[in-house]
């Protein structure tokens, strides 16, 4: 037996396109809208009637001046349910030349979404008469309720929809357009639903920016106290602080991207290779605490007007559009930016910050394309770039404001500074006053009282502000130093891993082999080896206690008594007992704030370097300089030593680097000579020696302020 | 089918110096001349360059100094033959990012490899590989392409249906780099299919010839 089988969908698929694909009721109202802008309409109401209450009464009513349906149309394209019919040309005709954007067919389903009972009303300018459909949503439920009750089964293709024609009763003032009438409302609105649907409706299209011929949407909801009036976004990028934007180079071929320079502390045009999602053309409003305040003052409760980057494909926005929720915990954010910040640190800007519009194009963009629930774009390599990209442009904006912050810390002090001087000079003068005319004393008592209080209350505040930022300073050296011992414990696991691996493999060898004479040789070489390694691993864990011993403090000292401690105190001995003639010559003595053993832990290791290249040297010698120069103290260490191997100097400051092996070098002396200095915010580097050609130098610097 | 020789083991690691266990290991199991070592990866490179008709597994370390020259030896290798069977280690696998796990992935690095592993567990791969290296088809069509003289190899081996016409050489570039209209790996998959084909067919003679043949070659 064979024969042929079909597909058949069940009378419920209605609720599975509408409520399951059109997630919220901005989106639905968005769908529907979008609709309008296909039909090429110069002029879309959406008007609320009573819908403060869910139930019988509530009216949402979407009406365009588009070209209106036939009843071919409505029975061969609306009520066909998949992608779009297919239109000869990708734009609607002129003089509208409107890209489609209405694309996979769903969108009609929205109207389930607002509610249970549907009204098309519909006519083209050659008609005489409206067409009246009516898509009664709750009966098809209903009859799929009671098929289920008898075991039947009912098929969506079964159900019926009636149509009718009536007189133009004026409900299409143009004589053509659509209107669709939407009753049985499943969910109340109230009027802040109202308002931010009237928000998004406001950047279907980008702020700045007309089209022609015009897409005017209005909004009206008489009960909830919005008169009919013209959906504009709000000018809010006016009172942005500053506006970057950057575009793709025709010419050229490259993408623009934004790019701050620290220097001239201005945004400069840059431009990269052309990226796998296709050209962008990008503005940025970036919104500082002042603007933010500025903003807030001219539009109260309206917090989610900046809310981060919208992208538009051919000048109509695509993600994201109608964010539901409120809070800021449930809300979306689709492209991972305050999620990112939150895991990341205090720089990066959050989506309340600023104003991102990224503009693309379907045929520039063919692999951007929108998720079928209209909240995102389907996940692909260009779409995951994309992401980056412009978290990488977010992240310049950051860089801006990072740098405004730092400005702006310095302004208060100053200001609170000069205030607290104006208020002394104030108090001065009434004293003086005073002093001069005696019978002002009475009058003026309660005046000098109030000045020297606020005189004393200002100055309060200054010493208070100078603290919390002498104390943010502290905390942010106590980060970076946190932050310096992380990558610290990572590379000495690392090291210990490195050292541990030939120990146990030799370790492995003896098991498996021992005993052979044979092999003797081999044993006694591998048992060198493991001791080596042991060894080492040793002092890299003393390097690694040394952390958790020093006093995390800093504490003041001189530069002089530190090297004479070193130099003639603690290695005086080794010194003499290996005769080597050391030479301090400090040039400016200075005091300083740091940890002390950190400095004497690189000098020793340089010591023991020089003295391993001293060994086979005649005369040898060891010369210390130290000289300051505007913002740094210099150390200059040199030996007439053996000098360093030209084949490891670019790799000397890492671990187990050595060409001392044979002396017993670890490899671990520069190393802990770098991380040493690298936690005293301060550089080694290798120069030439003072008694040049022989010998090693070794610059240490130390920055006098904080950087 | 392959001959049984043994491959050339090469490491590419500035970590490892020859007085290592690893290397006596290596040397026990593959004998002092197919080990070598090289700390400077353009050394290892050309050396690898230079024996491509050899079977090679490459042991490779990622991180020389602070540079990621690894995945250049790791390009440069794959790009000329994809028949080089890599094994990375690295001294910590969580450091190696996703992205660079990928393109090892992607351009088929055999293994990943802690470098703190017991030599016995990173040998265990070595053999992995080489066994893998002699079940190869492309490998084994590899080498018995190489068996042939220079002169022998330019000469017009095969001819496509499209009439085009191809060389030994041609077909063994193919093999290392699905350059040639991807002509050798169709090669290698056509010997499979027809491997397939006959056991299939009939078990008990393929038995029979194998065991016919292995004697005639004795």
């Amino acid at each position: 037996m064979a024969g042929k089988l079909k597909w058949r969908f069940d009378a419920s698929t209605f609720k599975l396109l509408g409520r399951g694909l059109i997630t919220d009721r901005i989106t639905a109202i968005y769908e529907l809208v979008k609709n309008c802008y296909d039909a090429n309409s110069t002029e879309v109401e959406v008007a609320f009637s009573r819908v403060e209450k869910r139930g019988p009464h509530g009216i949402i009513t979407i009406r365009d001046n588009g070209s209106g349906m036939s009843l071919a149309d409505i029975r061969d394209k609306w009520l066909v349910v998949g992608t779009a019919s297919k239109r000869t040309s990708p734009k609607s005709p002129a003089p509208f030349n409107r890209r489609y954007i209405g694309e996979k067919g769903v969108g009609r389903f929205a109207t389930d979404k607002l509610g249970g009972h549907l009204r098309i009303l519909t006519k083209r300018a050659q008609d005489a008469k409206v067409l009246n459909v009516i898509i009664n949503w709750s009966a098809y439920e209903g009859l799929t309720y009671e098929h289920q009750a008898k075991s039947q089964q009912l098929l969506f293709t079964e159900l019926e929809n009636e149509y009718s024609y009536t007189e133009d009763d004026g409900l299409l003032p143009d004589g053509h357009g659509t209107a669709l009438i939407i009753t049985m409302l499943h969910e109340a609105w109230d009027k802040e639903m109202l308002l931010r649907l009237e928000n998004q409706l406001g950047r279907v299209l980008p702020p700045v920016f007309k089209i022609v011929p015009p897409f005017d949407i209005h909004l009206s909801a008489p009960t909830a106290d919005i008169k009919k009036r013209l959906v504009k976004a709000e000018p809010i990028e006016q009172l942005a602080t500053v506006h970057v934007s950057a575009s793709f180079n025709q010419k050229t071929g490259e993408q623009g991207i934004l790019h701050f320079d620290g220097k001239s502390q201005k945004f400069i045009p840059s431009y990269v290779e052309k990226e796998i999602f296709g050209p962008v053309s990008m503005d940025f409003y970036y919104f500082d605490a002042d603007a933010l305040k500025a903003f807030k003052a001219k539009y109260k409760k309206t917090d989610n007007y900046i809310e981060g980057v919208k992208i538009y494909r051919d000048g109509v926005i695509c993600t994201p559009f109608a964010e539901f929720e409120s809070g800021l915990d449930t809300r979306r954010d689709v492209l991972g930016i305050d999620k990112r910040r939150y895991q990341e640190a205090f720089d990066k800007l959050n989506t309340r910050q600023f104003i991102g519009i990224i503009h693309i194009t379907k045929d520039n963009n063919p692999k951007i394309t929108d998720a079928t629930n209209r909240q995102d774009f389907v996940d692909n390599p260009a779409y995951r770039r994309l992401k980056e990209f412009i978290i990488e442009q977010i992240d310049e904006l950051a860089k801006y404001k990072k740098d405004k912050k730092k400005d702006e810390n310095t302004r208060v002090q100053s200001n609170l500074k000069r205030a607290s001087a104006d208020v002394k000079e104030v108090s001065r003068t009434l004293t003086q006053l005073v002093k001069e005319r005696p019978e002002l004393k009475d009058v003026l008592a309660p005046a000098i009282a109030r000045a020297k209080d606020a005189t004393e209350k200002v100055s309060e505040g200054a010493k208070e502000s100078a603290d919390s930022a002498k104390d943010f300073q502290r905390k942010e050296a106590l980060y970076l130093s946190l932050m310096s011992l992380q990558d610290f414990a990572n590379e000495l696991a690392h090291g210990i891993r490195f050292a541990l691996a030939p120990a146990k493999q030799g370790a492995e060898f003896f098991i498996d082999f021992f005993p052979d004479p044979a092999l003797n040789d081999t044993f006694l070489r591998y048992a060198h080896l493991i001791f080596n390694q042991t060894e080492t691993i040793s002092s890299l864990v003393d390097f690694m206690l040394s952390y958790a011993q020093v006093d995390i403090e800093d504490s003041e000292f001189q530069i002089k008594e530190l090297l004479n401690g070193v130099m003639n105190g603690a290695y005086a001995i080794i010194f003499e007992k290996e005769g080597i003639r050391t030479e301090l010559a400090i040039k400016d003595n200075i005091e300083l704030t740091g940890k002390r053993k950190f400095l004497e832990d690189v000098l020793s290791n340089l010591i023991s370097n020089s003295i391993k290249a001293l060994r086979h040297e005649p005369d040898k010698k060891i010369l210390c300089e130290t000289y300051a120069d505007k913002d740094s103290l210099n150390i200059v260490f040199s030996d007439n030593g053996t000098g360093v191997d030209s084949k490891i100097k670019g790799r000397m400051f890492e671990m187990f680097k050595t060409t001392t092996a044979e002396e017993g070098g670890a490899g671990l002396g520069l190393f802990i000579a770098r991380s040493r200095m690298a936690a005293l915010n301060g550089s080694i580097e290798l120069v030439a020696s003072a008694f040049n050609p022989k010998g090693a130098g070794f610059k240490l610097t130390i920055p006098l302020k904080k950087q | 089918m392959a001959t049984s020789t043994k491959p050339y083991i090469v490491l590419i690691d500035d970590d490892i110096t020859e007085d290592q266990p690893l290397i006596g290991y290596l040397h026990r199991e593959y004998g002092a001349s197919n080990v070598f070592l090289f700390q400077e990866p353009t050394e290892g490179i050309r050396f690898i360059e230079a024996n491509l008709a050899k079977r090679i597994i490459v042991l490779l370390d990622i991180m020389f100094g602070e540079k990621a020259q690894g995945f250049d030896v790791f390009d440069r290798i794959t790009e000329k033959s994809k028949l080089v069977c890599f094994i990375v280690m690295t001294g910590n696998l969580e450091a190696v990012s996703k992205r660079e796990l990928q393109r090892l992935v992607n351009r088929h690095a055999w293994y990943i490899v802690q470098r703190d592993k017991s030599a016995k567990e990173i040998l265990a791969l070595i053999n992995e590989a080489e066994t893998h290296l002699m079940m190869r088809v492309d490998g084994a069509l590899e080498e018995w392409i190489l068996r042939h003289g220079p002169d022998e190899q330019q000469k017009p081996f095969i001819k496509t249906r499209g009439g085009e016409s191809y060389s030994l050489a041609d077909i063994l570039l193919s093999l290392r780099t699905g350059e040639n209209e991807a002509i050798g790996q169709e090669m290698a998959a056509d010997i499979l299919a027809v491997a397939i084909d006959l056991l299939v067919r009939d078990k008990s003679r393929i038995g029979k010839d194998n065991l016919a043949g292995s004697k005639e070659s004795k």
